[in-house]
């Protein structure tokens, strides 16, 4: 299914919750830790399908971020989820790309909580193909010549 | 004692209760924070795992000291838990339970890949942890210091600004009239 053919319809399971209402189709600029190492299908899943379909124990069934695709917009933030999360070992891949409007809808977590740092929660559609607008990048590469993502 | 009511952890026979204190790394969860306990103890805390099956925290004595250290990138993160004093603890949640499991390892036996990748700092930005700096240091000053000798338990202090609330007594109509907050400037003795 080609992009302008994707219908803007989201899971079924959707139905458990509400989207924030800051969630949009836009364009921001993320980066995403790639948890098979590679840019693909699998490393582009939303949490609940990550989790096998499962609410994780500390969320409860109607949580946005339990069917989010989380992203980050600061370099350091995306480092830092990766030095603690015990799943992403060295090497990891770095993909930086962005989210798309065809794909889902997003937004800064900020947008609509009380956090700090850069999350981007990203609700995909179904058929989405988010990574087809990411490539592989390197933390150095990215953290000399973007200082502003940082 | 703490009036934290964000309560991360009740009261288990190893550990706690312990209250969600500072969030220093955060995704969909809290990832890297401290949480203090009834006693004003502070602990660092890692969550490696959050999935279909469990959510799992590696949880480790510590103080202000070692918190502004890997705040100001003095030593990485994984040191905050490297260096604890006591015992570490792993506390898990698992998935159709309400209540959190906790475990206490040495630091020695835990698998290397739970606790943060070695070497990696925080790498903060400018002023981005000042406001916590400002207030870990804040209580290393307020801290009462207690020592005690073989032959003798004392302890020094420092004087605390404490707020007492004390009740008003009518003298006439003998009854509880209000509460009268006063600020009090008090040396403080505790004895161990």
């Amino acid at each position: 299914m080609d992009v302008e053919r994707i219908q803007k319809i989201f899971p079924k399971y959707f139905e458990n919750f509400q989207l924030p209402e800051a969630a949009i189709e836009q364009e921001i600029e993320v980066y995403r830790a790639c948890p098979t190492g590679k840019i693909e299908k699998a490393s582009f899943l939303n949490t609940y399908e990550e989790n096998g379909f499962k609410v994780p124990p500390d969320k409860d069934i109607d949580d946005p971020q339990v069917y989010c695709m989380s992203t980050f917009f600061r370099l350091k933030d995306v480092r830092r989820f990766v030095i603690l999360e015990s799943k992403f070992q060295r090497p990891w891949l770095l993909a930086r790309g962005h989210t798309t409007k065809v794909d889902g809808k997003s937004c800064k977590t900020r947008d609509w909580k009380k956090q700090r740092g850069s999350h981007v929660d990203w609700w995909l559609y179904v058929d989405a193909k988010p990574w087809m607008a990411f490539e592989e990048t390197d933390y150095e590469f990215e953290y000399e010549h973007f200082p502003e993502r940082r | 004692m703490s009036l934290n009511t964000n309560i991360f952890l009740n009261e288990d026979e190893n550990l706690g209760p312990l209250y969600l204190d500072m969030v220093f790394v955060e995704a969909t969860r809290p990832l890297f924070f401290t949480c203090v306990d009834c006693n004003d103890r502070m602990y660092a805390c890692s969550c490696h795992c959050a999935d279909g099956e469990k959510c799992q925290w590696v949880v480790a004595p510590t103080t202000c000291e070692k918190i502004i250290d890997v705040l100001t990138d003095r030593i990485p993160i994984r040191d905050v838990f490297n260096s604890s004093e006591g015992t570490t603890f792993l506390v898990t949640l698992y998935t159709g339970s309400s209540k959190k499991v906790v475990e206490q390892f040495n630091l020695r036996q835990l698998p290397e890949d739970i606790l943060p990748t070695p070497g990696y700092y925080m790498e903060a930005e400018d002023g981005e942890f000042d406001e916590e700096i400002a207030e870990l240091r804040n209580r290393q000053e307020n801290a009462v210091i207690v020592m005690h000798n073989v032959k003798s338990f004392f302890a020094s202090c420092q004087f605390f600004s404490i707020q007492v609330k004390l009740p008003v007594i009518s003298l006439t109509e003998t009854k509880f009239m209000e509460e009268d907050s006063r600020d009090y400037c008090l040396p403080v003795a505790v004895g161990v």
